[in-house]
């Protein structure tokens, strides 16, 4: 794997990397694509692999008119304390048969450059939930760090569960997030996986779930109130005002034309 | 008796995917393996350093441009072909045919002559020479190779996964100073304005490095939301990391076989585009020629995707 920056070299040095696994409904995928758009990240690089099918638009964001979108690139959070933030979006998947090599050249990649932390977005099929989820809206988390598990706890993420996540770890082993979590784990970085349990569908209210998660966890965006949420004797309701980007306008297709 | 749910058909799952993965993983390595480069005798001599220098690469990599370029190269002789290692690897590929399934290349000059102009006398003795009629070029063409430019028809079906390792194996090889790919996106990936069924539909995705000179062409930019993939797709990512320029030229396909309108645009906006990057070695109203041309060969092969070169 091979990382071409636009401008210059980048520092990884110390710095955290929050990407998506192309998981169910793609919504770590999404999340992102809301993290970018409403954060307006600057695209520095992109990465390159066999291993990852092409793809190639254009205008995926607002704040970027003009430019490439492609498999594998990276954005940068200019002044994120304590520190440096970095966006890997992934817009296609791993070739058939290449999960396991994508995973490990992406670890060895994240190692190399000297990553201190990674956060994984992603979602696990919701008709996998348990009975105590079934009623609840949870983002669950998976790691194995202690100290990363307690302030989870903190801020109202529940862990999932072990015995569901070895049935899945060993059930979907060849695909992530379990390639990543892996091969992360061979190079001695443990990431933080943060996981909303989602169907086939519109996923923009599960990549805003998510999205929050991250918000909650890494502090990016600040609370607003919601609109029309007012009441009488008790604070709005606070929401993060994310931006849903313009390549999200036709996410179900072009619009509808007239029949007659 | 496998009943899929009609709802959820187009969404396998997990446990589906991890079987196709398994399922995958003998094959892997071909996704790693660059295709097979052979080059004849005449084009091997223009080269330096194991590479070839051209203005321009010209890749159809659909039924619509394999048929419309295809009056290019009709009387020429091929510079090479590329096939896949599997194939290379072959019994018996020691002159590929057209059924074969390779691709098959041309070195065209601005005037649209191959360059090859005449043939030498063969070698004694030499069964391989008897069987490709070597040629051999002017000494002075290594210095005007810089004008001339390199048609490859891609005419099979490629899977999607090599098509990253493909286009890194040709420009290795390849030294062009502008790459475009003419390709197809379905129908049904399409985001944006128009009625692709109604409406001829083109769009470019231009590479950075490419941006400047192609952009006074007037042809539309691919619009927000679509994603183009496959060899078009490979192209501009290889070139944007590089900061080569390229540009993917992509039909939006509704129907299997073009229409005039269709082609014709298509014919217009590869004459537009290559003119902009100074090869003039196709002609406006030949290629107009050669829509109407195309149209029937590809009515005619309807059933069939591709056209062999």
């Amino acid at each position: 794997m091979q990382f071409f920056p636009h401008d210059g070299a980048c520092d990884f040095q110390g710095a955290t990397l929050l990407m998506p696994c192309v998981a169910s409904a793609n919504v770590g995928q999404l999340a992102v694509d809301l993290i970018i758009a409403t954060l307006q990240l600057p695209c520095v690089g992109q990465l390159e692999t066999t291993s990852i099918l092409p793809c190639a638009g254009l205008d995926a964001f607002d704040h970027q008119p003009g430019q490439l979108a492609l498999s594998l690139q990276l954005f940068e959070h200019h002044g994120q304390q304590p520190k440096p933030l970095y966006v890997l979006q992934q817009r296609a998947p791993a070739a058939k048969g290449c999960q396991q090599q994508y995973a490990q050249a992406l670890a060895h990649w994240v190692s190399d450059s000297g990553f201190d932390e990674v956060i994984l977005a992603t979602s696990i099929d919701a008709t996998l939930k348990r009975d105590r989820q079934i009623f609840t809206h949870s983002i669950n988390f998976i790691s194995a760090d202690t100290d990363k598990a307690h302030q989870c706890r903190e801020l109202g993420f529940e862990q999932l569960e072990a015995g569901l996540m070895a049935d899945l770890a060993q059930q979907q082993a060849l695909l992530p997030p379990w390639t990543l979590i892996e091969a992360l784990s061979q190079q001695n970085i443990t990431p933080l996986c943060l996981v909303a349990f989602a169907s086939e569908g519109n996923n923009a209210p599960d990549a805003v779930h998510v999205a929050d998660a991250v918000n909650r966890y890494l502090k990016l965006v600040g609370s607003q109130p919601k609109p029309g949420s007012q009441v009488a004797d008790g604070p709005p309701a606070m929401h993060v005002p994310w931006l849903p980007p313009m390549s999200w306008q036709c996410l179900f297709g072009s619009a509808a034309r007239a029949v007659y | 008796m496998d009943m899929s749910d009609p709802l959820t058909a187009d969404f396998p799952t997990r446990n589906a995917d991890q079987d196709e993965e398994l399922a995958a993983l003998p094959d892997a390595a071909l996704v790693h393996q660059r295709p097979a480069i052979f080059w004849s005798s005449a084009a091997t001599a223009c080269m330096e350093g194991g590479k070839i220098s051209v203005q321009q690469l010209v890749i159809a990599s659909n039924a619509a441009a394999c048929q419309l370029l295809r009056h290019c190269c009709m009387t020429q002789q091929a510079a090479g072909v590329i096939m896949l290692p599997e194939q290379a690897q072959g019994p018996g590929i020691a002159l590929p045919s057209p059924a074969d399934k390779v691709c098959f290349m041309y070195l065209l000059d601005n005037s649209g002559a191959a360059l090859q102009p005449t043939a030498s006398p063969l070698k004694e003795g030499s069964s391989l020479a008897a069987s490709t009629g070597r040629l051999n070029l002017n000494a002075s063409l290594p210095a005007s190779q810089q004008t001339c430019s390199l048609l490859v028809f891609c005419q099979l079906p490629m899977q999607p996964e090599r098509t990253t390792i493909w286009m890194q194996g040709l420009l290795h090889v390849v030294q062009a100073q502008h790459v475009l790919v003419v390709a197809s996106l379905p129908a049904f990936s399409y985001r944006g304005p128009g009625d692709p069924s109604q409406d001829a539909l083109h769009y470019v995705v231009h590479s950075s490095a490419a941006k400047q000179r192609s952009q006074s062409c007037g042809i539309p930019s691919l619009p927000s939301g679509s994603l183009i993939t496959g060899l078009a797709a490979a192209a501009v990512q290889y070139s944007e990391a590089r900061r080569l320029s390229a540009t993917a030229l992509v039909g939006i396909e509704a129907r299997p076989v073009p229409d005039m309108a269709s082609l014709r645009q298509l014919a217009d906006y590869i004459e537009k585009l290559l003119k902009a990057h100074g090869s003039s070695f196709i002609q406006a109203d030949s290629l107009m020629t050669a829509a109407k041309q195309a149209e029937k060969a590809l009515s005619a092969a309807a059933s069939n995707s591709f056209m062999y070169v």
